[in-house]
Protein backbone atom coordinates (compact mmCIF):
# COMPACT_ATOMS: atom_id res chain seq x y z
CA UNK A 1 0.00 0.00 0.00
CA UNK A 2 1.14 3.25 -0.82
CA UNK A 3 1.38 5.35 2.99
CA UNK A 4 1.63 8.90 3.06
CA UNK A 5 3.09 9.80 7.12
CA UNK A 6 3.16 13.43 8.33
CA UNK A 7 5.34 14.65 11.07
CA UNK A 8 6.14 13.39 14.89
CA UNK A 9 9.50 12.46 15.90
CA UNK A 10 9.88 8.68 17.40
CA UNK A 11 6.72 8.42 16.22
CA UNK A 12 7.73 8.64 12.91
CA UNK A 13 10.70 6.87 12.75
CA UNK A 14 8.98 3.60 14.77
CA UNK A 15 5.77 3.33 12.47
CA UNK A 16 7.67 3.99 9.11
CA UNK A 17 10.87 0.75 9.78
CA UNK A 18 7.19 -1.10 10.99
CA UNK A 19 5.63 -0.49 7.79
CA UNK A 20 8.92 -0.55 5.51
CA UNK A 21 9.68 -4.05 6.75
CA UNK A 22 5.79 -5.12 6.09
CA UNK A 23 6.45 -3.85 2.28
CA UNK A 24 4.55 -1.11 2.23
CA UNK A 25 5.61 1.75 -0.05
CA UNK A 26 5.67 4.83 2.28
CA UNK A 27 6.45 8.98 1.68
CA UNK A 28 7.22 10.76 5.07
CA UNK A 29 6.72 14.49 5.56
CA UNK A 30 8.78 16.50 8.02
CA UNK A 31 9.31 19.70 8.89
CA UNK A 32 12.69 19.65 10.00
CA UNK A 33 15.54 19.50 7.34
CA UNK A 34 17.47 17.82 10.25
CA UNK A 35 15.32 15.08 11.38
CA UNK A 36 14.51 14.47 7.50
CA UNK A 37 18.16 13.65 6.63
CA UNK A 38 18.26 11.65 9.81
CA UNK A 39 15.27 9.67 8.50
CA UNK A 40 15.98 9.87 4.54
CA UNK A 41 19.43 8.54 5.76
CA UNK A 42 17.55 5.92 7.96
CA UNK A 43 15.09 4.80 5.75
CA UNK A 44 14.08 3.23 2.59
CA UNK A 45 11.74 6.11 2.06
CA UNK A 46 10.90 9.06 -0.02
CA UNK A 47 11.34 12.33 1.92
CA UNK A 48 9.96 15.31 1.57
CA UNK A 49 11.03 18.65 3.92
CA UNK A 50 8.01 21.09 4.02
CA UNK A 51 5.03 21.99 5.69
CA UNK A 52 2.58 18.87 5.60
CA UNK A 53 -0.61 20.61 6.26
CA UNK A 54 0.12 22.58 2.70
CA UNK A 55 -2.37 21.12 -0.18
CA UNK A 56 1.63 21.63 -2.45
CA UNK A 57 3.51 19.65 -0.41
CA UNK A 58 0.89 17.18 0.11
CA UNK A 59 1.09 17.26 -3.70
CA UNK A 60 4.55 16.55 -4.01
CA UNK A 61 4.67 13.69 -1.94
CA UNK A 62 1.93 11.95 -4.45
CA UNK A 63 -0.46 12.46 -1.99
CA UNK A 64 -3.79 11.25 -4.74
CA UNK A 65 -2.21 7.78 -5.24
CA UNK A 66 -2.05 6.99 -1.71
CA UNK A 67 -3.78 4.56 0.01
CA UNK A 68 -3.53 6.12 3.71
CA UNK A 69 -2.62 9.18 5.07
CA UNK A 70 -1.13 9.40 8.50
CA UNK A 71 -1.02 12.51 10.26
CA UNK A 72 1.57 12.64 13.36
CA UNK A 73 2.43 15.89 14.17
CA UNK A 74 2.26 17.33 18.00
CA UNK A 75 -0.64 19.96 16.97
CA UNK A 76 -3.83 18.67 16.64
CA UNK A 77 -5.02 21.53 14.52
CA UNK A 78 -2.33 20.80 12.08
CA UNK A 79 -3.43 16.50 11.86
CA UNK A 80 -6.91 17.93 11.33
CA UNK A 81 -6.19 20.08 8.63
CA UNK A 82 -3.88 17.57 7.26
CA UNK A 83 -6.77 14.58 7.29
CA UNK A 84 -9.62 17.14 5.85
CA UNK A 85 -6.91 18.22 3.12
CA UNK A 86 -6.04 14.55 2.19
CA UNK A 87 -9.82 13.91 2.05
CA UNK A 88 -11.37 16.63 0.34
CA UNK A 89 -8.72 17.31 -1.81
CA UNK A 90 -6.82 14.20 -2.75
CA UNK A 91 -9.41 11.85 -2.45
CA UNK A 92 -7.77 9.50 0.24
CA UNK A 93 -10.25 7.15 1.97
CA UNK A 94 -8.45 6.39 4.86
CA UNK A 95 -7.37 8.90 7.07
CA UNK A 96 -5.09 8.39 10.79
CA UNK A 97 -4.88 11.61 12.89
CA UNK A 98 -2.75 11.31 16.85
CA UNK A 99 -4.30 13.89 18.99
CA UNK A 100 -2.23 15.25 22.30
CA UNK A 101 -6.06 16.35 23.67
CA UNK A 102 -7.56 13.45 24.55
CA UNK A 103 -10.95 14.94 24.43
CA UNK A 104 -10.01 15.83 20.13
CA UNK A 105 -11.05 12.23 19.53
CA UNK A 106 -14.75 12.90 19.69
CA UNK A 107 -14.24 16.36 18.44
CA UNK A 108 -12.35 15.04 15.20
CA UNK A 109 -15.07 12.16 14.81
CA UNK A 110 -17.93 14.87 14.83
CA UNK A 111 -15.33 16.56 11.80
CA UNK A 112 -15.74 13.74 9.58
CA UNK A 113 -12.10 12.23 11.16
CA UNK A 114 -12.94 8.70 11.97
CA UNK A 115 -9.79 7.78 12.97
CA UNK A 116 -8.51 9.78 15.50
CA UNK A 117 -5.41 8.38 18.31
CA UNK A 118 -5.19 9.66 21.58
CA UNK A 119 -2.17 8.15 23.22
CA UNK A 120 -3.24 9.32 26.49
CA UNK A 121 -6.14 7.88 26.17
CA UNK A 122 -4.68 4.62 25.28
CA UNK A 123 -2.11 4.74 28.06
CA UNK A 124 -4.45 5.70 30.39
CA UNK A 125 -6.83 2.86 29.79
CA UNK A 126 -3.72 0.28 30.02
CA UNK A 127 -2.41 1.98 33.46
CA UNK A 128 -5.56 1.58 35.01
CA UNK A 129 -6.43 -2.16 34.17
CA UNK A 130 -2.96 -3.47 35.15
CA UNK A 131 -2.52 -1.28 38.16
CA UNK A 132 -6.06 -2.62 39.24
CA UNK A 133 -5.21 -6.61 38.55
CA UNK A 134 -2.32 -7.92 38.57
CA UNK A 135 -2.74 -11.13 36.65
CA UNK A 136 -3.40 -8.78 33.76
CA UNK A 137 -0.29 -8.81 31.41
CA UNK A 138 -1.78 -7.43 28.70
CA UNK A 139 -4.90 -5.37 27.69
CA UNK A 140 -5.87 -4.14 24.24
CA UNK A 141 -9.05 -2.14 23.95
CA UNK A 142 -10.94 -2.83 20.53
CA UNK A 143 -13.58 0.02 19.29
CA UNK A 144 -13.34 2.17 21.68
CA UNK A 145 -13.18 0.00 24.85
CA UNK A 146 -16.69 -2.11 24.05
CA UNK A 147 -14.72 -5.19 23.58
CA UNK A 148 -11.18 -5.79 25.58
CA UNK A 149 -8.26 -8.25 25.23
CA UNK A 150 -6.64 -9.34 27.78
CA UNK A 151 -3.74 -11.93 28.96
CA UNK A 152 -3.79 -13.74 32.30
CA UNK A 153 -0.65 -15.83 32.97
CA UNK A 154 -1.96 -19.21 34.95
CA UNK A 155 -0.02 -19.73 37.99
CA UNK A 156 -0.28 -23.52 39.75
CA UNK A 157 -2.37 -22.21 42.45
CA UNK A 158 -5.23 -21.19 40.28
CA UNK A 159 -8.32 -22.96 40.17
CA UNK A 160 -8.49 -23.56 36.82
CA UNK A 161 -4.80 -25.20 36.75
CA UNK A 162 -6.00 -29.13 35.03
CA UNK A 163 -9.34 -28.53 33.93
CA UNK A 164 -10.41 -28.79 30.48
CA UNK A 165 -12.00 -25.42 28.77
CA UNK A 166 -15.31 -27.78 29.02
CA UNK A 167 -15.49 -28.12 32.73
CA UNK A 168 -14.53 -24.11 33.35
CA UNK A 169 -18.06 -21.87 34.04
CA UNK A 170 -17.05 -19.30 31.04
CA UNK A 171 -19.51 -16.68 31.10
CA UNK A 172 -21.30 -16.20 27.81
CA UNK A 173 -20.03 -13.17 26.50
CA UNK A 174 -16.29 -14.27 27.12
CA UNK A 175 -14.21 -16.63 24.80
CA UNK A 176 -10.61 -17.81 25.35
CA UNK A 177 -9.28 -17.51 22.37
CA UNK A 178 -5.73 -18.64 22.33
CA UNK A 179 -3.50 -20.45 24.62
CA UNK A 180 0.16 -19.48 24.53
CA UNK A 181 2.18 -22.19 25.96
CA UNK A 182 5.99 -21.89 25.61
CA UNK A 183 6.74 -21.17 22.24
CA UNK A 184 3.35 -22.99 20.15
CA UNK A 185 0.22 -21.30 20.51
CA UNK A 186 -3.09 -23.11 20.70
CA UNK A 187 -6.47 -23.03 19.42
CA UNK A 188 -8.35 -24.34 22.72
CA UNK A 189 -11.12 -26.69 22.26
CA UNK A 190 -14.02 -28.06 24.96
CA UNK A 191 -10.72 -30.54 25.89
CA UNK A 192 -8.29 -28.58 25.91
CA UNK A 193 -6.66 -28.78 29.57
CA UNK A 194 -5.00 -25.63 31.07
CA UNK A 195 -1.53 -25.73 32.24
CA UNK A 196 0.43 -23.69 35.08
CA UNK A 197 2.32 -21.10 33.23
CA UNK A 198 -0.37 -20.82 30.07
CA UNK A 199 -0.86 -17.99 28.51
CA UNK A 200 -4.82 -17.44 27.98
CA UNK A 201 -5.65 -14.82 25.55
CA UNK A 202 -9.54 -13.68 26.45
CA UNK A 203 -11.94 -11.73 24.24
CA UNK A 204 -14.53 -10.75 26.53
CA UNK A 205 -16.59 -6.93 26.71
CA UNK A 206 -15.52 -5.39 30.16
CA UNK A 207 -18.49 -5.78 32.27
CA UNK A 208 -17.67 -9.42 32.33
CA UNK A 209 -13.75 -8.95 32.81
CA UNK A 210 -13.92 -9.14 36.34
CA UNK A 211 -16.11 -12.27 36.20
CA UNK A 212 -13.48 -13.83 33.75
CA UNK A 213 -10.42 -12.60 35.88
CA UNK A 214 -12.44 -14.66 39.17
CA UNK A 215 -13.02 -17.68 37.56
CA UNK A 216 -9.47 -17.86 36.29
CA UNK A 217 -7.85 -16.43 39.65
CA UNK A 218 -10.11 -17.75 42.00
CA UNK A 219 -10.71 -15.07 44.13
CA UNK A 220 -12.46 -11.23 44.07
CA UNK A 221 -10.59 -8.21 43.00
CA UNK B 1 -28.78 41.04 4.57
CA UNK B 2 -28.19 43.20 7.74
CA UNK B 3 -27.68 41.51 10.90
CA UNK B 4 -27.78 43.66 13.92
CA UNK B 5 -29.09 42.13 16.60
CA UNK B 6 -25.83 39.60 17.28
CA UNK B 7 -24.47 40.79 21.04
CA UNK B 8 -22.06 37.86 21.86
CA UNK B 9 -19.03 37.44 20.41
CA UNK B 10 -16.26 35.18 21.10
CA UNK B 11 -12.82 36.36 19.20
CA UNK B 12 -9.91 33.23 18.87
CA UNK B 13 -6.87 34.60 18.98
CA UNK B 14 -5.71 38.13 20.56
CA UNK B 15 -3.92 39.13 17.07
CA UNK B 16 -3.61 42.72 16.05
CA UNK B 17 -6.55 41.67 14.04
CA UNK B 18 -8.28 39.88 16.83
CA UNK B 19 -7.64 42.91 19.35
CA UNK B 20 -8.82 45.26 16.84
CA UNK B 21 -12.45 43.61 16.26
CA UNK B 22 -12.60 43.13 19.48
CA UNK B 23 -12.02 46.02 21.42
CA UNK B 24 -14.33 47.91 18.21
CA UNK B 25 -17.13 45.67 19.22
CA UNK B 26 -16.42 46.70 22.61
CA UNK B 27 -16.52 50.58 22.15
CA UNK B 28 -20.14 49.50 20.31
CA UNK B 29 -21.59 48.27 23.64
CA UNK B 30 -21.54 44.46 22.77
CA UNK B 31 -20.27 41.68 24.90
CA UNK B 32 -16.94 40.51 23.85
CA UNK B 33 -14.88 37.59 25.01
CA UNK B 34 -11.23 37.12 23.53
CA UNK B 35 -9.22 33.90 23.94
CA UNK B 36 -5.78 33.80 23.47
CA UNK B 37 -2.64 31.10 24.62
CA UNK B 38 -0.45 34.09 25.74
CA UNK B 39 -1.57 36.34 28.38
CA UNK B 40 1.10 39.35 27.02
CA UNK B 41 -1.07 39.18 23.85
CA UNK B 42 -4.09 41.26 25.81
CA UNK B 43 -1.61 44.13 25.69
CA UNK B 44 -2.86 44.30 22.50
CA UNK B 45 -6.39 45.55 23.32
CA UNK B 46 -7.55 49.03 23.80
CA UNK B 47 -7.62 50.61 26.99
CA UNK B 48 -10.94 51.24 26.96
CA UNK B 49 -11.66 47.48 25.97
CA UNK B 50 -14.06 46.70 28.46
CA UNK B 51 -14.91 42.71 27.57
CA UNK B 52 -13.34 39.77 28.73
CA UNK B 53 -9.79 38.13 28.47
CA UNK B 54 -9.56 34.24 29.21
CA UNK B 55 -5.65 33.16 28.97
CA UNK B 56 -6.73 29.75 27.07
CA UNK B 57 -6.27 27.15 24.17
CA UNK B 58 -9.07 27.98 22.10
CA UNK B 59 -9.15 24.85 20.27
CA UNK B 60 -10.02 22.80 23.48
CA UNK B 61 -13.50 22.76 23.71
CA UNK B 62 -14.28 22.98 27.90
CA UNK B 63 -12.02 26.29 27.39
CA UNK B 64 -14.93 27.34 24.53
CA UNK B 65 -17.46 25.88 26.77
CA UNK B 66 -16.66 28.18 30.03
CA UNK B 67 -16.10 31.15 27.61
CA UNK B 68 -20.14 31.01 27.08
CA UNK B 69 -19.68 29.72 23.27
CA UNK B 70 -22.89 27.60 23.78
CA UNK B 71 -24.64 31.56 23.94
CA UNK B 72 -22.25 33.39 21.61
CA UNK B 73 -24.07 34.66 18.42
CA UNK B 74 -20.63 35.37 16.37
CA UNK B 75 -17.12 33.57 16.68
CA UNK B 76 -14.28 35.48 14.76
CA UNK B 77 -11.25 32.61 14.65
CA UNK B 78 -8.18 35.32 14.34
CA UNK B 79 -5.59 33.65 15.62
CA UNK B 80 -1.55 33.96 13.49
CA UNK B 81 -2.20 30.61 12.23
CA UNK B 82 -4.99 29.07 9.68
CA UNK B 83 -4.62 25.29 10.91
CA UNK B 84 -5.83 26.46 14.37
CA UNK B 85 -8.44 29.00 13.29
CA UNK B 86 -9.75 25.98 10.44
CA UNK B 87 -9.95 23.96 13.66
CA UNK B 88 -11.23 26.78 16.00
CA UNK B 89 -14.25 28.17 13.05
CA UNK B 90 -15.32 24.16 12.65
CA UNK B 91 -15.61 23.08 16.12
CA UNK B 92 -17.79 26.07 16.67
CA UNK B 93 -19.77 25.77 13.56
CA UNK B 94 -20.19 21.96 13.83
CA UNK B 95 -20.52 21.08 17.53
CA UNK B 96 -21.92 24.31 19.30
CA UNK B 97 -23.83 25.75 16.06
CA UNK B 98 -22.64 29.06 16.56
CA UNK B 99 -25.05 31.10 13.60
CA UNK B 100 -21.96 32.62 13.02
CA UNK B 101 -18.60 32.01 11.78
CA UNK B 102 -15.60 33.98 10.51
CA UNK B 103 -12.76 33.14 10.05
CA UNK B 104 -9.33 34.57 8.31
CA UNK B 105 -7.15 32.17 6.38
CA UNK B 106 -3.87 33.19 4.49
CA UNK B 107 -3.87 30.24 2.56
CA UNK B 108 -6.15 30.38 -0.50
CA UNK B 109 -5.61 26.69 -1.06
CA UNK B 110 -7.20 25.70 1.99
CA UNK B 111 -10.48 27.30 1.58
CA UNK B 112 -11.25 23.52 0.53
CA UNK B 113 -11.31 22.14 4.08
CA UNK B 114 -14.43 24.73 4.80
CA UNK B 115 -16.95 23.39 1.66
CA UNK B 116 -18.84 21.49 3.91
CA UNK B 117 -19.30 24.40 6.58
CA UNK B 118 -21.21 27.61 7.15
CA UNK B 119 -18.17 29.27 7.82
CA UNK B 120 -17.45 33.05 6.24
CA UNK B 121 -13.78 33.41 5.46
CA UNK B 122 -11.63 36.90 5.25
CA UNK B 123 -8.91 36.28 2.84
CA UNK B 124 -5.80 38.44 3.66
CA UNK B 125 -4.15 37.69 1.00
CA UNK B 126 -6.69 38.26 -1.68
CA UNK B 127 -7.67 41.75 -0.25
CA UNK B 128 -4.27 42.91 -0.17
CA UNK B 129 -4.26 42.09 -3.83
CA UNK B 130 -7.03 43.91 -4.63
CA UNK B 131 -5.67 46.65 -2.67
CA UNK B 132 -2.58 46.62 -4.91
CA UNK B 133 -4.39 46.28 -8.07
CA UNK B 134 -6.62 49.46 -6.91
CA UNK B 135 -3.13 51.74 -5.81
CA UNK B 136 -1.82 50.52 -9.36
CA UNK B 137 -4.29 51.23 -11.17
CA UNK B 138 -5.12 55.21 -9.64
CA UNK B 139 -1.13 55.76 -10.54
CA UNK B 140 -1.62 54.82 -13.73
CA UNK B 141 -4.57 56.52 -14.93
CA UNK B 142 -2.97 59.79 -12.68
CA UNK B 143 0.59 59.11 -15.32
CA UNK B 144 -2.40 59.51 -18.17
CA UNK B 145 -2.55 62.88 -16.88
Amino acid sequence: MNIVMVGGRKKIDFLAKSLLAKKHKITIIHDDENYCKYLARTHDAQVICGDGSKSYILEDANTQGADIVIALTPKDANNLVICQLAKKVFGVKRVFATVNNPKNVEVFKKLGINSAISSTHIMAGIIEQMAAINEIYDYIPIEQGQIVMMEIVVRGNYPVCGKTLAELDIPEQAIIGCIIRGVSSIIPKGRTIIQADDKLIILSPPQVQREMVKLIVGRNI
Amino acid sequence: MKRNNYNYIIVAGCSRFGANIASILSAKGKDVVVLDNDNLAFRKLAPEYSGFTIQADATDIDELTKAGITKADVLVAATDDDNTNIMIAEIASKLFNVSQVISRLYDTEKEIVYQDFNIQIIYPSRLSLCEFEKLISTDMLEGIK
